[in-house]
């Protein structure tokens, strides 16, 4: 017996749900169309996976994840201190603390930065929102006299 | 007295009878690990390049200061052994494995797999053996037989993931830095197990402040130990001809202190000061700071050589 257009509405209901589940729940699609994120994704994999790993859930004991973070999904500013300057201290991420040094990363320039940032929020913060090149070179000049790396607490105080 | 910074491309070089810097060598992007053999023929210095996919070891003339050779090897290297006749090079690399380079050869001869971040090599004085320290899950020492064709023959695990190490010369005892410590455990390598951990005494100013070590090293008369308290910027200095390791002394630091070492005939110590971007010489007899050089961007790992 065919079935009723009422159960095949139903049916491409339950497929569209599961196929929209499917592409929030990882990194890759989200960031398909935003060449940005896709720059983002190959310095990533180069400067930043092995320790925070490919998939963004970090190391124990070396550093901290990613994904599904408030680091990931919060400031954008705060990230682009961390990364030109970098990170020292104790932290405490999902429930773990990592007391280690993350390094500066200054040397990559405003829009590689840019594009490092707008991934990591792609995949496991912020999809909709770019992080643009102009942010990075606003914090730069704004941390150029800063030749330390930063705390938890001095970035929890920053915006 | 050579000290590479990590952030920048170069290495200064400081001549220990004057502490003025005599040298300043450019080596590629982000120099990390150190290393030379007994008679400093070479000194060999691991460019980290935190930007690229690969890093590379490096051949550095101590004379001339040019470089005679370079090799591209595993992600991001970070501290380097080599054997005291300088045939045998220990990479750390970020790829999980140890590379084997055979420094006469200038070719990588094995990989050796530890797992976590392979970050921190010591070599017996005899050559033998190499100590290998990765950061991270294994929580644990390597052990390879140099003259085993580099084959794994024994592990120490410690409490925590282990970070610097140091190594006393009749291959007896070692020591070694670990997360969440402040201070550093001591294992009996013969039997492969920790038998104290030693913890520094806090200055009353810095109590309550969380903080980590990073820079341990044994004095070479092999009377005292020194270790690194970063975040309460201060040496930690340790009697290590008792049992109970007993702290001597703490010597404080004008910042964050990363690595040391110490003259051959353990007059001086040179602490690199990383948040200052200087190195400090310490008098290992009075214990006082005698000066403070300028050296590069964020110092950490350095090597006294002596030019035979």
């Amino acid at each position: 017996m065919p079935a009723s257009p009422r159960v095949l509405r139903v049916v491409l209901l339950i497929f569209g749900a599961l196929f929209l589940l499917a592409n929030c729940t990882t990194s890759g699609p989200q960031h398909h169309n935003n060449p940005l994120a896709a720059k983002g994704k190959a310095l990533y994999l180069v400067s930043c996976a092995a320790c925070h790993q490919a998939n963004g859930r970090g190391l124990e004991g070396i550093a901290p994840p990613l994904a599904g973070t408030r680091w990931a999904s919060e400031s954008e500013e705060r990230l682009a201190r961390i990364v030109l300057q970098g990170l020292r201290g104790s932290i405490t991420v999902a429930d773990k603390e990592y007391n280690l040094e993350m390094p500066a990363m200054g040397f990559f320039d405003d829009q590689d930065i840019a594009a490092i940032l707008t991934y990591i929020r792609a995949a496991w913060g912020k999809p909709a929102e770019s992080v643009s090149q102009e942010t990075i070179g606003k914090i730069r000049i704004q941390t150029r006299e800063r030749t330390d790396s930063w705390t938890v607490e001095e970035l929890l105080g920053s915006p | 007295m050579w000290q590479t910074n990590s952030y920048g491309d170069d290495v200064h070089v400081i001549d220990v009878a004057t502490q003025k810097v005599v040298g300043h060598i450019k080596v590629g992007p982000q120099p990390h690990g150190i290393a030379a053999p007994d008679d400093a023929h070479v000194v060999f210095v691991a460019i980290e390049n935190l930007k690229g996919p690969l890093g590379e070891l490096v051949w550095v003339d101590p004379i001339t200061y040019k470089i005679t050779h370079r090799l591209t090897i595993g992600p991001k290297p970070n501290q380097i052994a080599c054997t005291p006749d300088g045939r045998w090079v220990y990479v750390p690399c970020n790829d999980g494995h140890y590379w084997v380079i055979d420094a006469r050869a200038k070719k990588v001869v094995k990989k050796i797999k530890t797992g976590g971040r392979p970050h921190n090599t010591q070599c017996s004085r005899d050559g033998r053996f190499m100590y290998l320290s990765p950061m991270g899950p294994p929580k644990r020492v390597t052990i390879v037989d140099v003259k085993a064709n580099h084959k794994v023959v024994g592990e120490i695990p410690f409490a925590n993931s282990v970070r610097p190490p140091a190594l006393a010369a009749d291959n007896k005892r070692f020591f070694q830095h670990i997360d969440g410590l402040v201070g550093f455990q001591v294992a009996d390598i013969a039997s492969r197990k920790v038998i104290a951990t030693v913890k520094h005494t806090i200055p009353e100013e810095y109590k309550g402040k969380k903080s980590r070590c990073h820079g341990l090293a044994i004095r070479p008369d092999q009377k005292e130990i020194w270790s690194c308290n970063v975040e309460h910027k201060t040496l930690h200095v340790h009697d290590i001809t008792k049992e109970e390791f007993p702290e001597i002394t703490r010597i404080p630091m004008i910042g964050r202190i990363y690595w040391l070492c110490f003259t051959p005939d353990s007059r001086f110590c040179y602490a690199a000061v990383r948040s200052e971007k200087k190195v400090c010489v310490v008098d290992c007899r009075t214990k006082k700071v005698i000066t403070h050089i300028e050296v590069g961007n964020i110092p950490k790992r350095n090597l006294v050589i002596t030019l035979k």
